[in-house]
């Protein structure tokens, strides 16, 4: 069925349907003028289409070229089911396709013949009566492509006869014959190919299956995808027998290809692209050599959607990309160096008034840093930025219609760094100007920079060494070599600085007698290694030798930098790289590049770079302690997340409300006090001003008020606990867990910092978790205590009931100091000692009996007796240690400080019958009924 | 804030070389909307970028996309 798409309303396109473009054609001719067809949806559908033919002239101008094409040639080019370029070697371009007004649909080749300014249809027949192989069905797809053996192109074609299930695949070679008004297309009949199968079971092709090679490649090939989204290389198609290879090579591959591009770099090599079937991988597979065979499959992943590749790629394999946020990537590996090298071409953007034509609207990125007069960054700085014709100015989010130089406020942030996107009319950028007044006066500089995405970012190495340019250099040679600025007033003076580098930059000046060593004078020169024409030599004052210098170091030196990130953002340095090439140092850290540019630059900076080496050693040892530190309190982290799995839970859950007290103190070295203490507020959002109250509170509380600016490692352990108290404290938790916390401090300063834990927890009124292997903290700041064995409590009580009646023998050798004493009732041979014995519960396997239950009595009273050892005397109490058979002691806990002990006394002990604890095999405590 | 700015360090950064013709950037499932041209001149010349992307934005516009040749490093 012809679709409603009549030549009068060619280049209209239908109101009644979508103005989307549904599909496109172009290329550039020689005269570098750029031809498009742009296809939209007819009311019958989006296939067949009509087509607008648009140029673009060499001042950038489109203009809409329907108009002036004859009727035949709008007859075949509107209406069409598919239609392509195939832009020859000589980089003349053919479109050509099926359009629906060429008989009941036809095939047709149509060119621009410049000279005339017009399209000239060169060939046009019915699929019906096609001379090469009559009968095509509508489905018949077609490709130009190369031609061999004298033919100057191909036309491949598949379709399906009627009746069989196989897709046949058909080549022709053609000549053209090109003229002014009058190029002539023709078969070449002593070439036709029989019909064939080139390989059974392939399936079904669409033309989009067809990928042809670029029309320089000079070989009859062409790729084919067949049904399986395999892809095949196809070659020797004008001959008796083509080949026809699978796309396979290396161990790893795509799974098949839905969607692949083909192109053809400076050395004849070509690059297939392939977004892989599933994963969306982006893979690319590479002849070896020109016209050789294919090498292995490289995955490049990334998540894309479509491709596309230019037919030559001068530079390299190249292509562009749309990736499933529909950003458009253009992606390019050098040559030389094999770097890849992603650039972001475009992201989304709001949209711009409806209109035909191209919207001209550029897009721009701005980084600013603001610095003060020691170079420092300023945080909050306002810098006013204005453009030299209309644009919209996007910052912090918030755009402004700007006028013409109309100032704009941008506020930095906490690194003096802001960001600016300009989108501004015109394929121009706007002339940017700064400044630090509203008024645009104050100190204003600017510089532009390119800068791209790069994989591995390569060092760009002067085209010619200047080592090798310095050589022998005199006044002429410099100038003839481009390496003076023709401007420069004295050029001699050049070469009297380059001599006064000395023979590291001139290593033959001196015997070669060039230059004069004698006039070595000049104290600031430069060479710029990134002016297109190449280095070029100037002399500079002494303030821009120092503005130059500052750039290349850094304003505050590169190794103070390196120290601030270390000490501030060492978690956040990603890369860090060095490289010298030629005579250009370039430093990557974190993807930001630093390069010296000058090899009095290179020399400056490698001697402040050792300065500073040697007066920052100090430093460098303080940077070490802090990483120290840091490590210190990440195997604190492990060990009690490791341990612990409620505190596992508990720092995962900033929203539970929980605070953390650490063994080590897990201070942050590079935060002040405040800062530490005011780290857990600001992250959750607090205003400064109740972060501020918070602080102060707690510092008073804890007494760390008067060191609030102090790091950590300015402070002993017992304030650090203090400030890592402190920190949880601010939070207001509903609940504490602190992790043997006085653990690290001595003793005399864990009893007072118990004391103060105790009064804290009590002023607060805040449930604490205290994990301890102190018992005297448990007993003394607990009301109720789990005593843990094995991962499990073998006993929760209150502190003394827990120490009066505990459950175990571990719990009662666990709890008391000195321990419980553990004896077998047999142990017990004292003359008293039956009588206890019978009032012991069945099933009595140990007895336990506290040091402070036993007592000195006369022998007749004992229930054991045994030889003093040694003896404690601590002033309120006197431990005695008893020797026992078995080469165990017995304690015994006595007030004051008895009289009449000797070394080895004997001594007869006793205890009443309700301070003796029974105990079975199992070890657990036996009640009386 | 009283501090004096004493330098303003700006680097212009044209979204990567590329003049960015704009509506949003691409339509969804651009296949046979996204096509790459190049012009024989540059390419002869060995200047620079040849490569040229034509496609279609969000809304179905054309969009062009060119090397931007005014842009350099300095």
């Amino acid at each position: 069925m012809v679709p409603d798409c009549t030549p009068p309303d060619y280049g209209q396109r239908d109101s009644a349907t979508s103005s989307t473009i549904i599909r496109l054609a172009g290329y550039y001719d020689q005269g570098g003028i750029l031809n498009l067809l742009a296809y939209f949806p007819t009311s019958q559908g989006d296939e067949p289409s009509c087509a607008t033919w648009m140029q673009r002239a060499t001042d950038g101008t489109w203009s809409n070229a329907t108009a002036i094409l004859s009727n035949n040639v709008k007859n075949a080019l509107a209406c069409t089911y598919q239609t392509d370029v195939y832009v020859d070697g000589n980089g003349r371009g053919y479109f050509y396709g099926v359009s629906a007004l060429i008989g009941d649909g036809g095939f047709f080749i149509a060119t621009y013949d410049a000279g005339a300014d017009k399209i000239d249809l060169i060939y046009s027949y019915d699929l019906d009566d096609f001379p090469p192989s009559p009968g095509l069905s509508e489905q018949a797809a077609f490709r130009m492509a190369a031609g061999s053996g004298g033919n100057d192109v191909t036309i491949l074609w598949v379709d399906m006869p009627q009746g069989s299930s196989n897709t046949e695949i058909y080549f022709q070679g053609a000549t053209i014959t090109l003229g002014h008004l009058n190029t002539t297309f023709a078969w070449s009949n002593g070439k036709t190919l029989d019909p064939q199968v080139l390989k059974p079971g392939l399936g079904v092709f669409g033309v989009s299956d067809l990928i042809a090679l670029p029309g320089n490649y000079g070989a009859d090939a062409i790729i084919l995808r067949d049904a399986a989204e395999v892809l095949y290389f196809v070659s020797g198609y004008n001959t008796a027998s083509p080949a026809i290879t699978p796309l396979t090579g290396g161990a790893e591959q795509p799974a098949g290809a839905v969607a692949a591009t083909v192109g053809q770099d400076s050395n004849g090599v070509l690059t297939v692209f392939a977004i892989e079937t599933g994963t969306t991988n982006l893979w690319y597979l590479q002849q070896q050599q020109a016209g050789g065979s294919f090498g292995t499959w490289v995955n490049l992943a990334g998540t894309l959607t479509t491709i596309a590749s230019p037919a030559t790629m001068a530079f390299g394999p190249e292509l562009f990309a749309v990736d499933l946020s529909c950003d458009i990537y253009h992606q390019a590996r050098t040559l030389a160096d094999q770097v890849w090298v992603t650039r972001k071409v475009a992201e989304p953007a709001p949209s711009s008034p409806d209109n035909d034509q191209p919207q001209n609207i550029a897009g721009y990125n701005m980084e600013i840093t603001a610095l003060d007069d020691t170079g420092a960054p300023i945080p909050q700085a306002i810098v006013y930025v204005a453009a030299d014709h209309p644009a919209t100015i996007v910052v912090n989010c918030l755009s402004y219609h700007a006028d013409t130089n109309t100032l704009v406020p941008v506020e930095t942030d906490p690194n003096g760094q802001a960001t600016v996107t300009y989108q501004a009319v015109d394929l121009k950028p706007p002339l940017f100007t700064m400044s630090s007044n509203a008024d645009g006066s104050g100190v204003t500089r600017w510089c532009q920079s390119d800068v791209v995405q790069t994989d591995n970012p390569p060092p760009t190495p002067p085209a010619t060494s200047v080592s090798a340019q310095l050589t022998g250099a005199t006044t002429e040679t410099l100038t003839s070599n481009g390496l003076i600025d023709p401007s420069y007033s004295d050029p001699s003076q050049a070469v009297q600085a380059i001599n006064a580098a000395g023979p590291w930059m001139n290593p033959n000046a001196a015997a070669a007698g060039a230059v004069d060593t004698s006039r070595t004078t000049v104290p600031h020169w430069s060479l710029d290694f990134t002016a297109p024409e190449g280095p070029r030599f100037r002399i500079l004052s002494d303030a821009e030798a120092e503005v130059m210098r500052e750039n290349a170091l850094g304003s505050s030196g590169l190794l103070g930098d390196a120290c601030h990130f270390f000490k501030n953002a060492w978690h956040e340095l990603q890369s860090f790289s060095a490289s010298l090439v030629g005579d250009v140092l370039t430093v990557m850290l974190n993807g930001e590049k630093w390069t010296i540019q000058t090899l009095k630059q290179a020399g400056d900076a490698l001697e402040t770079v050792f300065t500073r080496i040697m007066q920052g050693l100090k430093d460098l040892h303080q940077l070490l302690k802090d990483v120290l530190d840091w490590l210190k309190m990440l195997f604190e982290w492990s060990d009690i997340l490791n341990t612990h799995n409620v505190l596992r839970e508990a720092t995962n859950s900033m929203d539970r409300d929980i605070a953390m007290v650490f063994q080590n103190y897990a201070l942050y070295p590079h935060m002040s006090v405040f800062e530490n203490m005011a780290y857990g507020l600001r992250i959750s959002g607090r205003p400064k001003a109740d972060i501020a109250e918070r602080v102060r509170a707690a510092a008073r509380m804890l007494q760390p008020e008067d060191y609030l600016d102090r790091r950590p490692r300015q402070l002993s352990g017992g304030q650090r606990q203090r400030v890592a108290m402190g920190r949880a404290i601010v939070r207001k938790p509903a609940v504490f867990l602190s992790d043997e916390p006085l653990s690290n401090l001595d003793a005399k300063l864990r009893v007072q910092m118990r004391l103060e834990i105790k009064g804290l927890q009590h002023a607060l009124g805040v449930t604490a978790l205290y994990v301890t292997h102190d018992q005297v903290e448990a007993m003394t700041l607990a009301d109720r205590m789990a005593v843990m064995n094995d991962g499990r409590a073998e006993q929760v009580g209150a502190p003394l009931e827990v120490y009066a009646r505990p459950a175990t023998m571990f719990v009662a050798g666990f709890i008391g100091s000195p321990p419980m004493n553990f004896l077998a009732p047999s142990d017990l041979t004292g003359a008293a000692a039956p009588a206890l014995l019978a009032a012991l519960p069945p099933g009595t396997a140990a007895i336990g009996i506290r040091p402070e239950h036993l007592e000195p009595v006369p022998a007749d009273r004992a229930v054991l007796s045994g030889n003093a050892r040694y003896t404690e005397a601590l002033g309120a109490e006197t431990l005695i240690h008893l020797a026992r058979p078995e080469g165990e002691t017995l304690t015994v806990r006595i007030a004051g400080i008895p009289e009449g002990i000797a070394p080895d006394a004997r001594l007869h002990l006793a205890a009443a019958p309700a301070t003796i604890r029974a105990f079975d095999r199992e070890g657990r405590a036996i009640v009386a009924a | 804030m009283a501090t004096a700015i004493a330098e303003i360090d700006i680097g212009v950064n044209l979204i990567d070389n590329y003049l960015y013709l704009m509506d949003s950037p691409v339509a969804q499932d651009p296949d046979g909307r996204f096509l790459v041209v190049q012009n024989p001149a540059v390419l002869q010349s060995g200047s620079g970028q040849a490569s040229e992307l034509l496609t279609v934005d969000g809304d179905g516009q054309l969009v062009h996309y060119i090397p931007d040749t005014q842009s350099n490093s300095g």
